[in-house]
């Protein structure tokens, strides 16, 4: 009898057993946050062994029929690579819509001179640095194509290397590779950068010119110069470095920080154009040789640039001998 | 021990057994035995039963929902913050409204998700999860702020969000979503099984009883025994609670998987590639000119969507469902149509006239309609699963303690219906 009594508790108890969970506290992960494209470090660039002179354009001349000019204005609007939102230089304003900045005031005189005095025939397409070169020639690296752009005017440095994949029309701005800190931070020159890490866009040439450096920082790469800001303002890297242009861009959006040290490098910064599209070279050329003469590139010089990095006398342009 | 004295001692046994109180005594001990054991095997198999289906409704619902509801919340407020960037001028009262509950569903969802006691995996995506989100809602009031300063960093803020977003946030929310409906599917199909072992267990003992009774009744020439008539009653009464709760709740936890869980399961699958799509929709644009891979996404999402997704939907729905779902499938073929105009105005310049299509013309309201259809798709088959998963567990209420008290009554019974016989021989 006992027995029963012991296996009917044991049922009774077994029925209204608690059940057991298995739960785990979980601890806290690490978490790291980067937009997408980081590379750090950074891959770095060849360069070409191939001597040129980067600032060698075409000297100007009409449009010619049948011709890049032609193509683009029966198609009834140019379409313009620029940079991911480069505050100054051409960004897309939050509140209007708008393409504002230096570049793009150009790109409208571009416009105008094309379309007979139409400002805004104007589509403009956003590209990451490493993108620039593609979008002209209409075709990646890999040979797969890629969506045209007639040209890109996104603040590139005109190199030797660049000049064998596309062409370049003359000088637009003369910059120079600088860096920016946060306020505060100890570092004055290139010469502090010893061991820190230092962002500019992914296959610029700044890049390049940060591996050599040396000090040796350590390069990051981010898709574009925005980027770089924005992993300064995280704390996850110690300085942006790039062209001046750029770099007041960057400043202007965010007073903690501060360009700092002289310009240790020649960034001569032309539109990038197909080879093949030479009467759009001259055309360009033209346009910008009027703007010199006008004193318009002044003007946009003082109305974008000069409060951030003082003012500027255009560059000369460096025409081939024909 | 002498060994003569061992074979002695076993041959008395053999001949104390071969008596009728020995084998009475036998007989007796057997039966309890197999009555107790019986009763504790078919309790113990209810009481697990009741715990998978009390799993299912109390862990594997909500934490599918849940699931469900991370990812929707999270792919709908990324959607409307990139859509609120497109609008010129100030963000719109309804966009910022519609983001902000967003992210409210969202971290509600995910200390839903916590409070489901997740396991393993799954208890490490929801911890990442949730550590993310602040971090994700953080980096959009940065670019809120740049934004309304004119300034265009908050471009890079809002793409560094988005991206944590697709690339980090949802995968991880989907990720739980599967582990979850798998469980859940197994866990249901546990408790679907029909308990044929205990049935056979059951049947075995009635068997006993009824042999022994037949023999008492030929060895002692009395035809009914009050304690084995006692216990056989409550043997068989038993194993028909038993066979029927079991069914019934094995029935009842196959249609909470039928027109439950599993038509859930084919609506939040269409539903995630409908939001994916209108996420590619607005991040095209967003991307101005250099979106071809959000648009490369978008077209093999359609596909996805038109060769088979939307098809399982529909072989999914069931009564209350199935409105809803021809609705959702209706505005998406609208959608993708508006969305084919949409990209023919952006490639061709009007940039402008894109960006009010997507956010406020026909392309935004059709997108939305798909979403709102497939929500209250979810929503009832989630009342249909959660309505039969109780049923189920329902029917096995007090089954267990029930079927565990029948069966050591049954044992009294034999006690008291053999003992006496026993007694007799003395």
């Amino acid at each position: 009898m006992r027995i029963l009594v012991v296996v009917a508790a044991a049922v009774l108890v077994g029925a209204c057993g608690a059940q057991t969970q298995d739960s785990v506290p979980v601890g806290v992960p690490s978490v790291v946050v980067l937009p997408s494209g980081v590379q750090d470090p950074a891959v770095v660039p060849d360069v070409s062994t191939k001597p040129c002179n980067p600032k060698e354009s075409l000297r100007p001349g009409p449009s010619v029929s049948g011709g890049a000019v032609a193509e683009i204005k029966a198609r009834g609007r140019l379409v313009l690579g620029v940079g991911s939102s480069a505050y100054l230089l051409s960004h897309r304003d939050p509140i209007s819509g708008r393409m504002l900045g230096f570049e793009a005031e150009i790109a409208r005189e571009i416009s105008a001179a094309i379309f007979d005095g139409d400002r805004d025939k104007i589509q403009f397409r956003s590209l990451n640095a490493a993108e620039r070169i593609s979008a002209v020639r209409g075709v990646d690296d890999s040979g797969k194509p890629v969506e045209r752009v007639d040209m890109v005017m996104a603040g590139m440095t005109m190199t030797c290397d660049r000049r064998e994949k596309v062409a370049f029309s003359a000088e637009y701005y003369s910059a120079g590779q600088r860096i920016l800190v946060n306020k505060g931070s100890g570092i004055r020159s290139k010469d502090d950068l010893g061991g820190r890490k230092v962002c500019a866009s992914a296959t610029s040439t700044n890049i390049r010119t940060l591996a050599e450096l040396p000090a040796k920082p350590i390069p990051v790469a981010a898709a574009n110069t925005s980027d770089c800001l924005l992993l300064l303002q995280q704390g996850q890297i110690d300085a942006v470095s790039t062209g001046d242009v750029i770099l007041a861009g960057l400043a202007a959006q965010d007073k903690a920080t501060e360009i700092v040290g002289p310009s240790f490098t020649e960034e001569p910064t032309g539109i990038a154009i197909k080879r093949e599209s030479s009467d759009l070279v001259r055309f360009v050329n033209g346009v910008l040789e009027s703007m010199r003469a006008s004193g318009k590139w002044q003007t946009l010089q003082g109305d974008w640039l000069s409060e951030y990095i003082g003012g500027a006398t255009p560059p000369v342009p460096v025409y081939a001998v024909e | 021990m002498p060994k003569e004295n061992r074979q002695g001692g076993l041959r008395k046994a053999i001949g104390y057994s071969r008596r009728a109180p020995g084998q009475l005594t036998a007989l007796l001990v057997v039966l309890v035995l197999v009555c107790l054991a019986a009763g504790l095997g078919a309790a113990l198999d209810v009481q697990r039963r009741q715990q998978v289906l009390g799993g299912v409704i109390d862990r594997g619902g909500p934490l599918t929902g849940a699931a469900v509801e991370i990812y929707q919340s999270l792919s709908d407020a990324n959607a409307t913050a990139v859509s609120a960037f497109l609008v010129s001028s100030v963000e719109p009262a309804d966009m910022r409204a519609r983001y902000e509950s967003n992210i409210n569903e969202a971290s509600a969802a995910l200390s839903t998700a916590a409070s489901g006691s997740p396991t393993g995996e799954s208890a490490a995506t929801v911890t990442r999860l949730a550590v993310y989100l602040p971090r994700y809602a953080g980096l959009v009031e940065r670019a809120k702020a740049y934004n309304r300063q004119g300034q265009p960093q908050g471009a890079a803020y809002l793409r560094e969000a988005s991206h944590l977003v697709q690339s980090t946030m949802l995968p991880a929310a989907q990720r739980l979503f599967h582990a979850e409906t798998t469980r859940l599917a197994q866990a249901q199909s546990d408790a679907g099984v029909i308990g044929w072992v205990f049935l056979g267990v059951g049947m075995l003992a009635l068997g006993g009883l009824v042999v022994v009774q037949v023999y008492l009744a030929r060895a002692t020439r009395r035809v009914l025994n009050a304690g084995m008539l006692a216990a056989t009653v409550a043997a068989v009464a038993a194993f028909s609670w038993y066979g029927i709760a079991t069914t019934s709740a094995a029935e009842r936890s196959v249609a909470s998987r039928q027109s439950g869980s599993a038509a859930v399961e084919a609506f939040a699958e269409a539903r995630i590639k409908a939001l994916e799509a209108r996420s590619d929709e607005a991040l095209t644009l967003v991307a101005r000119g250099n979106g071809r891979s959000y648009e490369d996404h978008f077209i093999s999402v359609r596909d996805e969507l038109n060769n088979g997704i939307l098809e399982r939907a529909r072989a999914a729905a069931g009564d209350e469902t199935s409105g809803h779902i021809r609705n959702a499938i209706d505005a998406w073929y609208s959608w993708v149509e508006r969305h084919r105009d949409l990209r023919s105005q952006d490639d061709t310049g009007s940039y402008d006239d894109a960006v009010r299509r997507a956010t406020s013309g026909d392309s935004g309201l059709l997108s939305s309609r798909v979403d709102t259809e497939l929500g209250a798709a979810i929503a009832r088959a989630a009342d249909t699963f959660r309505r039969e998963a109780v049923q189920a567990r329902d029917a096995l209420a007090g089954a267990g303690i029930g079927i565990g008290v029948l069966m050591v009554l049954a044992a009294l019974g034999v006690w008291f219906g053999l003992t006496p016989r026993i007694r007799e021989y003395r």
